[in-house]
């Protein structure tokens, strides 16, 4: 009888009293009852500690004396104890192998939380100037009680795929919340604790040992320093992402044992562990589920409708999930949703979209940073990405052969982590291709490099080298994720000055920044124009320094109503990390305005300067 | 085990769904409010969904309660706010109604 059969026994058969046991008996009842109590106590000892450490390490942190190194640079030492107790303390106990999922559990919560709340808990604003943008489309629904597809504006993309604010909008509004600026900042951690569930279960249906898919969940979140967990419709489309393959993997088998391409079927005719045997009772039941799922990432972002029938077209042709409809039928709704809801959307973007069709390479590079100008603090964060980012593959790599050697199922895995890499061939995303395939892939390669470990025989020390390595992908994590932290973080003066402009600003004026790295568009976006000087022409770029009152004029040449030209400290470290604009533009423009004629100052703060073409209308603000 | 298990889960649907309701009429305030919604809109509609599925591992359980929630709310939501006919209080029937049918015709079919 295991442990919780005997612990389910003694809930429902009652037992004889103690007293009419033997004395033996019950001394050992007692002993078992503190062997087991004790190295649990043991176990969590550890987790407390780091518990105590992280929030103490949150007390004293001076966010304004931050360096190019981000976030690493004011975080104490107490953060890094915290953290390495953490990942050592579960590098231990994923290697003996027998500790009680709660446990580990209890442990990669707390591992989330030192991750990715802490920025939530230490700024006083939302992070991320995306995810202000997120907030506006938010509150266009809460005002209008509809989406525009059609509109003409810089956020066609969300209002034709608007599953995403849809959802929060209801939110906010049943919630009586006002905005989603309420809640987004804590997006991150919740986005990455509902993935541990999904997780786990595709890692549990692809490996065997136990200890691999728990090793796989470590490098997952110590890999994934992408930043897409925010508030957007990404973090949202994943999540279903990863349900869709979990149900698909786990539940849906193919049933008919017929295959375009046998000679594929026979070598990818691997058994998946985790894999229910036989069909399922309520296989059409879970089915309507794929479809919804699918429908709510179809309907809610552009490119992971496309990452999930590339995977389930995988999966198909190795017969491990069934029907062989179900990627055509989620590719007709990808397909469908486009020609309908989308048509503003790729008649602005569909030139671009075209011409990267085939461009590998440039598809590859346009997501890379120039550091040729960089500090030599921006370039440690730059390369410990790129490290981190080769260690997961090469350790991924090297796990796929070992796990081959061993025997081990690798090669749905192999496939799954391979297939985001053809979206390349088709698409830049705007630069940020790389960074999605690398996202989508990144649960494949994880299970491949914790197959560099597990399973194997019991090694002495290996839980010591897996802590090591471990602790290093934490470090490079840090630095990756919380190296651009001065640019994406906004002081309460820069939210002030954002705050004073949707209040003063009348309704289309043309706001005017050097980058878009600043809080904008979180409130009555659609009724304003925008310009981006880091979005003009390489050359007129280049005169920035020299003439930039030529330059901004030629940017919003032809404009009648007012222009407010938004100077943040975010936007400097934006062109700083970035190079979208030469060394000391912002400081040029910022300087030129002050003595241009026609421009005047109308707001200013230590970290925000707001000029102002003409004097808004009195009684044209919102205020 | 499953003679307790079935009016548990029916009494949190039905309990959740009236309390969600009463959130959206503004008959609960803060703190109340906005956790009861978020408990709602994210767990509810698919915790009375999953029961029909078969699935019985508590973790895929919970995994599919949520997925299918936001899911079911995301796509609901949408479809009136492309029709320009967005309202809450209609969204917020229509998950307690969805709810409320699937966990009594659960309770009804065993």
């Amino acid at each position: 009888m295991t442990g919780k059969q005997a612990q389910g026994a003694s809930l429902t058969t009652p037992g004889p009293p103690a007293s009419a046991l033997p004395p033996r008996a019950v001394v050992d009842a007692r002993t078992r009852s503190r062997h087991r109590v004790l190295p649990l106590l043991g176990q969590l000892l550890p987790l407390g500690l780091a518990l105590a450490l992280w929030l103490s390490s949150l007390r004293r942190v001076d966010l304004r004396g931050m360096s190019d190194l981000g976030l690493l640079s004011v975080l104490p030492l107490t953060y890094g104890a915290a953290l390495g107790l953490v990942i050592g303390t579960l590098a231990v106990l994923i290697h003996q192998g027998s500790t009680r999922p709660v446990v580990l559990v209890a442990y990669f919560v707390l591992l989330i939380a030192i991750l990715h709340a802490t920025p939530a808990i230490l700024y006083d604003s939302l992070r991320y100037a995306w995810a202000w943008k997120h907030v506006g489309v938010v509150d266009f629904i809460l005002r209008h009680h509809a989406v525009a597809p059609r509109m003409d504006s810089p956020f066609s993309a969300y209002q034709s795929w608007p599953g995403f604010f849809a959802l929060n909008a209801l939110l906010v509004k049943v919630s009586g919340l006002g905005s989603a600026l309420s809640y987004a900042a804590w997006a991150p951690p919740v986005v990455e604790l509902l993935a541990l569930g999904p997780l786990k279960l595709l890692f549990s249906t692809l490996a065997r040992d136990t200890r691999q898919v728990w090793l796989a969940l470590l490098v997952f979140y110590l890999g994934n320093w992408v930043g897409q967990d925010y508030f957007s419709p990404q973090a949202f489309a994943y999540l279903l992402y990863l349900v869709c393959l979990v149900v698909c993997l786990r539940w849906l088998p193919a049933t008919r044992a017929g295959t375009p391409l046998p000679r594929w079927r026979r070598w990818m005719g691997e058994t998946l562990p985790g894999q229910a045997s036989g069909a399922p009772v309520r296989r059409r039941e879970l089915l309507a589920v794929v479809l919804l799922l699918a429908g709510g990432i179809v309907t809610s972002h552009q490119l992971t409708p496309f990452m999930l029938v590339a995977a389930l077209c995988v999966l198909c042709l190795g017969r491990h999930t069934g029907p062989a409809w179900l990627p055509v039928v989620v590719g007709v709704m990808t397909v469908a949703w486009v020609a309908f809801m989308a048509t503003t959307f790729l008649r602005d973007n569909l030139y671009w979209i075209i011409a990267s069709i085939g461009q590998l390479g440039q598809n590859t590079q346009t997501g890379f940073v120039d550091l040729s100008h960089a500090t030599l603090d921006q370039k440690l964060v730059s390369y410990a990405s790129r490290a981190l980012t080769a260690l997961v593959g090469l350790c991924a790599v090297a796990g796929w052969f070992r796990l081959r050697h061993t025997r081990q199922p690798y090669r749905v895995a192999g496939l799954l982590a391979a297939t985001p890499v053809s979206l390349l061939a088709a698409n830049s995303y705007g630069g940020e291709m790389i960074f999605r395939v690398y996202l989508f892939a990144l649960p494949f390669l994880a299970l491949l490099a914790a197959g560099l470990v597990y399973p194997r025989t019991r090694r002495r020390g290996s839980a010591t080298v897996i802590a090591a390595l471990a602790i290093t992908m934490s470090m490079l994590f840090c630095a990756a994720y919380y190296g651009r932290e001065r640019a994406n973080y906004f002081t309460p003066e820069e939210v002030a000055a954002s705050t004073w402009l949707y209040a003063h600003a009348p309704s289309r004026a043309m706001l005017v920044g050097a980058t878009a790295d600043f809080p904008w568009a979180w409130t009555h976006y659609e009724t304003y124009d925008y310009t981006f000087l880091e979005d003009l022409s390489p050359t007129e770029r280049r005169d920035m320094v020299r003439s930039p009152i030529p330059v901004l004029g030629e940017a919003v040449t032809g404009r009648q109503g007012p222009v407010y030209v938004v100077l943040t400290r975010s936007q400097v470290d934006s062109v700083r990390y970035t190079g979208v604009l030469p060394d000391g533009a912002v400081a040029a423009i910022g300087a030129a305005l002050e003595h241009a004629p026609g421009y005047h100052v109308v707001y200013q703060n230590r970290d925000a300067v707001i000029f102002a073409s003409t004097q808004p209308p009195p009684g044209g603000s919102r205020s | 085990m499953t003679l307790t298990v079935r009016p548990a889960v029916l009494a949190v649907v039905l309990g959740s769904a009236a309390a969600a309701l009463a959130c959206t009429v503004g008959l609960v305030g803060t703190p109340w409010r906005a956790p009861l919604v978020f408990w709602f809109v994210g767990v509810v509609p698919g915790l009375a969904l999953q029961g029909r599925l078969g699935v019985t591992d508590p973790l895929a359980r919970a995994t599919l309660a949520v997925a299918v929630s936001v899911a079911l709310a995301a796509l609901a939501s949408e479809a009136l706010a492309i029709a320009s006919l967005w309202s809450p209080t209609a969204l917020m029937l229509f998950l307690a109604g969805v709810s409320t049918v699937a966990c009594l015709r659960r309770t009804a079919a065993r």
